[in-house]
């Protein structure tokens, strides 16, 4: 800068104008991609054979042999721990990708046929999304749970059900606000078919913002089987995930062995901060913005 | 510090070779403000003249302490006041003299006034707000009284919202508060913007009497050059960063300003047939509008007033673009505008003035075929046109070219440049390489570089002759421009106003440009129709 | 002139608003239920006993089964037709897992569930104001980042899981407060300090579980209104700092807020049925797990219609109160 530039003295206490919270550059996807993977190969890595019961060692208190600990049946909380995330990641990445798939063919029905002609079929599927927005969502998973029988593939189902309006009303939102937006007027304008529109601007944009809407809600339909699982509407014991591990320490917590209710409740936050992360990560990416 | 007080304590406010240069987010700054010097004195008017982006409202928020954190400013905003001692420096006076100052020196009346009420707070609770802020507690409500007589804000608006105000009421309102406790400085930035000629000429006057008959110094910030021309006092150029003129008579810097923006115009011979015709408005349930009388406009350099268009709205069944007594509604329902009726003929230029709000986007998107009129027809070249969008056969689309106002939504965020140029050509089937790309960044004075890159790394000036050159790729019959220079510095203006000439030069198109800037439709357009 | 207008017209919407949503209710019931009872022919459930209402109750065990077996053929859409047809005369029927006529089983913990779920929805708009208000008028201050990852951490933390750190933490390792019910169980009567000892635990982690998502939209809208032009403004008026942000900062950011508790009654019911399951909290949330995990289908059913009348209502009591709250809603474009 040239000769006699001054900073305003007091320029800095202003209250609007204090530090801006830095957007993550591109680098920072990068982390957050890392982050990702090595959560997914530590959990995928992690030892089943591990989890021996053995009676004589329960309830060990953390130590350098069991970093958590042991359970009521003597086994080694870290490995069913880790062996319970992999379980939860799994049912929340299955859930999130089968409600995605719903969401997406609910809302791009709507969204598409909103503006031509189909709005009783844009206003039914909408009714449709109010409707399922209505119920609390853990009410209606423990209703299909109790109704279906607990498993693997009900949880999943009990998830996938209620989640799937969030991505159905993003890609309606987005298809409707995209028609008007200049680009893609312009492309109308200079004789553009539908097809066109749809292949060259529309997917691209709505992909990122439902790939978004994905992971995020990962974490989501990870809380939702922990909690069924919590509740003992979830999975089995020997598909123990961390909410039945939890499930599992309740009275263990009463008799004043903390570990098995409080270390892998804190890989669940962890994991799910994990998540957030990363899907923070891809919300420039989703935009459009690398 | 006082080095730079020599000149003879005049009461009023003086800048001296202030310059800002604000933060550019990449950790530099970018110079807005070089140097600007001029002088308010107390009971004087003075409009800063300047183009939209010529820093106009960077110079008020450093008088007023509102520039962003990170920004550097260099010379000085003194304020001089009889019997207060040493002038104070407006734009640094350092946080104790700030915390003496906020709120007591400068008045602001900023350009949307409606926008800076906090939305979830009463007229009354402003008012008495700032009220306590100045006098005893005890003074309050007759101090909130005073000053809601003297702009006339009628009590009954106290408990209202801010949007429950209508814009006019607004105005008032906002000047109340800003001169409530009696500001000696008053800052006013584009007062007249989005009002029509009679409601600007009475903001106009407000604001002289301010100066002339309370004593305060008043300064305008605006590119409104008949703002200038009625109440100025002293007319200074902003321009470049650079002020000039605070010494000429004013007459003169007003017209020396208005050749400037002749320049821009293409073609003055062809302003031979320049005429102004009123479209009067068949409201029917709105409010209604202070109308204009219809009157031709008084182009430079010409003595004779243009004859007038005959207001009835013939339109010839010719070649051309017509509305066709046209009812607009925006969104859901809202009544824009009914009764348009307007012609956009092939080889000339129309200008469509009117102030911001009054339908001109949805008119312009009518007209491209984007958008539905609830009433009324667009017809092409005599033959009515039926539904928008994909409805309409794509060759007929094809001839009709729309340049939104705001460029940033106008290209594809993911596309390159190029690919984006190429997108009318491959859509019509027409070959088109790098070369195509290259030409017509060139018509639009870009160098062929910018193809490869994506549109946030592109300026905002030159984006908005990006979004152009690609309305020019289609080889439209018509093109229809949405202010088209609004967003833009005076080069960029320029530049798009000079592609457009050249343009309908070799191709004969027929152009609509819809502006409420009054001096660039009157220097470029064949025919201007008022709203 | 205008404002004449405006109240002329303002009941037409808000009216229509208010009739739309209570025709849906009553169709939404029907199919929810209707979806319910098909489902169960499949299940372990036993939905006939559902349809004979409270009939059931006097039956001895060789007709019930009688009374089963012929049921068993008229199918899912009869039992529905006959169950609504007690349950608008008043009789949901029995509960086979609390032995007890099911309005009476909701009658006695409906008031539990209410009073922990309104008290804790009270702490956690404050605790949310409060936090998000100081968080947002501070961005990027090192209060905004402690803030905004503390409140992400907690959304993160399971409700189940912090009630059970606070049961170890305030109940067995410091003995402070109960580790759950509602009464003590030597006391048959209800002593208001005796509640309160035990409701401690359960309303706090209910709120906390809460207090996040209150606290981030209102750290989010302030730092709009922040930046925005009437901050400003106001600073160039001289209005002194800390009014600056309360008024015209925080306060036009308690706005969104209201739509978002009314929005927010699932997720209150969610944290509800869990907080209630770890405190054994005699409600009806944990009622509905109950009553899944003992396969009693009458009370399942009642508890979802009730969950769903007040999820609605809750629903349209927040688009009320945003529209009479702010009247510039459904002003714009008509």
């Amino acid at each position: 800068m040239a000769e006699g530039w001054r900073e305003v003295a007091d320029a800095r206490s202003r209250p609007w104008d204090r530090p801006r919270v830095r957007a993550t550059g591109a680098r920072g996807v990068w982390w957050g991609a890392l982050l990702a993977v090595v959560v997914v190969v530590l959990l995928l890595g992690a030892g089943v054979g591990t989890q021996r019961a053995d009676f004589s060692q329960a309830f060990l208190p953390p130590s350098a042999e069991h970093p958590f600990g042991t359970d009521q049946a003597g086994r080694d909380l870290l490995a069913r721990s880790l062996a319970g995330a992999r379980v939860s990641l799994l049912v929340g990445l299955v859930a999130a990708l089968v409600s995605s798939v719903v969401g997406v063919v609910v809302g791009g029905l709507a969204g598409s046929l909103a503006s031509r002609g189909g709005g009783v079929v844009d206003g039914v599927l909408m009714r449709l999304v109010d409707a399922v927005n209505a119920l609390p969502h853990l009410v209606l998973g423990i209703v299909i749970v109790a109704l279906l029988g607990p498993s693997l593939s009900s949880v999943i189902l009990s998830v996938a059900l209620t989640h799937w309006t969030t991505t159905a009303r993003i890609v309606r939102a987005e298809l409707l606000a995209l028609q008007h937006v200049g680009f893609v007027e312009a492309a109308v304008g200079a004789g553009a078919g539908r097809w066109w529109v749809l292949s060259r601007h529309l997917l691209a944009h709505v992909a990122g913002r439902v790939l978004l809407a994905t992971v995020l809600m990962v974490p989501h339909a990870i809380m939702h089987e922990s909690a069924l699982s919590f509740l003992g509407l979830g999975l089995p014991d020997d598909q123990a995930s961390l909410g039945t591990i939890i499930e599992q320490s309740r009275t263990a917590v009463l008799a004043g062995h903390w570990w098995p209710a409080v270390l892998p409740g804190l890989l669940l936050v962890a994991l799910s901060l994990a998540v957030f992360a990363l899907a923070e990560r891809l919300r420039p990416v989703s935009r459009g913005r690398a | 510090m006082s080095e730079g007080y020599a000149a003879g304590p005049v009461e009023g406010l003086r800048v001296e070779g202030l310059g800002v240069a604000l933060p550019d987010g990449r950790g530099g700054h970018h110079t807005v403000l070089e140097q600007v010097d001029l002088r308010v004195p107390r009971g004087r008017l003075v409009v800063l003249l300047g183009p939209s982006g010529a820093g106009k409202s960077t110079l008020l928020s450093a008088l007023l302490g509102l520039l962003p954190g990170g920004s550097l400013v260099r010379g000085h905003g003194w304020w001089e006041e009889e019997g207060a001692g040493r002038p104070l420096d407006l734009v640094d006076p350092g946080a104790p003299a700030r915390a003496r100052v906020r709120g007591r020196v400068a008045a602001w009346l900023p350009q949307a006034p409606q926008g800076a009420l906090t939305p979830v707070l009463t007229v009354g609770h402003h008012l008495t707000e700032k009220a306590r802020v100045h006098v005893p507690v005890s003074q309050v409500p007759t101090t909130v009284g005073e000053a809601m007589r003297r702009h006339d804000v009628d009590p009954a608006w106290r408990r209202r919202l801010p949007s429950q105000l209508s814009g006019g009421q607004a105005q008032r309102v906002s000047n109340a508060l800003a001169l409530l406790g009696d500001p000696g400085l008053v800052l006013a930035d584009e007062p007249t913007t989005g009002l029509d000629r009679p409601r600007a000429t009475a903001a106009a006057d407000g604001l002289a009497a301010l100066a002339h008959d309370e004593g305060r110094a008043v300064l305008v910030v605006t590119h409104d050059l008949r703002l200038a021309e009625q109440v100025a006092d002293t007319v200074v150029e902003l321009d470049d960063g650079r002020s000039t003129g605070g010494d000429v008579p004013v007459p003169e810097v007003i017209a020396r300003a208005r050749t400037a923006t002749h320049r821009l115009a293409p073609h003055a011979t062809t302003a031979q047939r320049l005429a102004v015709v009123t479209t009067p408005r068949s409201a029917d349930g709105v409010e209604p509008r202070p109308q204009a009388p219809a009157r031709p406009l008084h182009p430079a350099g010409r003595a004779q007033p243009r004859p007038q268009a005959p207001p009835s709205q013939h339109v010839p069944d010719g070649p051309g673009l017509t509305a066709l007594d046209l009812t607009l509604r925006r969104g859901r329902g809202t009544l824009v505008r009914s009764g348009v009726t307007l012609q956009v003929t092939p080889d000339r230029t129309t200008g469509l003035m009117a102030p911001s709000g009054a339908g001109k986007t949805t008119l312009l998107r009518t007209l491209a075929l984007l958008h539905a009129p609830s009433a009324g027809q667009v017809r092409l070249d005599g033959r009515p046109v039926r539904g928008t969008g994909y409805a309409v056969p794509p060759a007929v689309r094809r001839r009709v070219a729309f340049v939104p106002q705001d460029p940033r939504q106008g290209v594809d965020p993911r596309w390159t440049v190029g690919r984006s140029l190429l997108e009318p050509a491959r859509l019509a089937g027409r070959p088109a390489d790098d070369t195509t790309v290259a030409r017509l960044l060139d018509r639009v004075g870009l160098a062929p570089e910018l193809a490869s890159r994506r549109p946030d790394e592109v300026s905002g000036g030159q984006l908005q002759r990006v979004v152009l050159a690609r309305a020019l790729a289609l080889d439209a019959d018509y093109l229809l421009l949405d202010e088209p220079t609004s967003m833009v510095d005076a080069a960029t203006a320029r530049a798009v106003v000079r592609a457009v000439h050249e343009h309908q030069h070799t191709t004969g198109c027929g152009v609509l440009v819809a502006s409420h800037d009054e001096e660039l439709l009157r220097t470029w357009c064949d025919v201007v129709v008022e709203w | 002139m205008r404002l004449l207008d405006r109240s002329a017209r303002a009941g037409s919407p808000l009216t229509r608003l208010v009739l739309g949503r209570l025709l849906l209710l009553p169709v939404l019931l029907a199919v929810v239920t209707l979806v319910m009872f098909v489902l169960a022919q499949q299940t372990p459930f036993d939905p006939v006993l559902a349809a004979l209402g409270e009939r059931a109750l006097t039956m001895d065990g060789p007709t019930l089964e009688a009374m089963r077996d012929r049921a068993g053929d008229t199918g899912a859409v009869q039992q529905w037709a006959a169950w609504w047809g007690n349950a608008l005369q008043g009789d949901l029927g029995v509960s086979s897992s609390q032995r007890a006529p099911v309005a009476t089983v909701i009658a006695q913990r409906l008031p539990w569930t209410l009073g922990l779920m309104a008290v804790s929805l009270v702490l956690a708009v404050a605790g949310g104001v409060l936090v998000g208000g100081l968080a947002g008028t501070r961005p990027g201050s090192w209060a905004d980042r402690v803030a905004g990852g503390g409140l992400l951490s907690v959304q993160a933390a399971p409700p189940f899981w912090t009630g059970l750190v606070a049961v170890w933490v305030f109940a067995v390792w410091l003995g402070w407060l109960p580790t759950g019910g509602a009464t003590s169980p030597d006391t048959d009567a209800v002593e208001p300090f005796d509640v309160l000892r035990h409701a401690v635990l359960p309303v706090l982690v209910l709120a906390l579980s809460q207090l996040p998502w209150f606290g981030l939209v209102v750290r989010d809208a302030t730092r709009d209104a922040l930046a925005g032009l009437p901050v400003r403004a106001g600073w160039a008026r001289g209005i002194p700092t800390s009014r600056l942000l309360r008024q015209h900062a925080v306060r036009p950011a308690l706005l969104p807020l209201v739509t978002v508790v009314g929005v927010r009654v699932p997720e209150l019911i969610t944290g509800a049925v869990l907080v209630e399951t770890v405190f054994s909290w005699p409600g009806v949330a944990s009622a509905t797990v109950d009553s899944a995990l003992r396969l009693d289908f009458s009370l399942l059913a009642a508890l979802t219609v009730l969950t769903t009348v007040i999820v609605v209502l809750g629903n349209l009591a927040a688009d009320v109160a945003y529209r009479v709250v702010d009247p510039r809603v459904g002003q714009r474009d008509g």
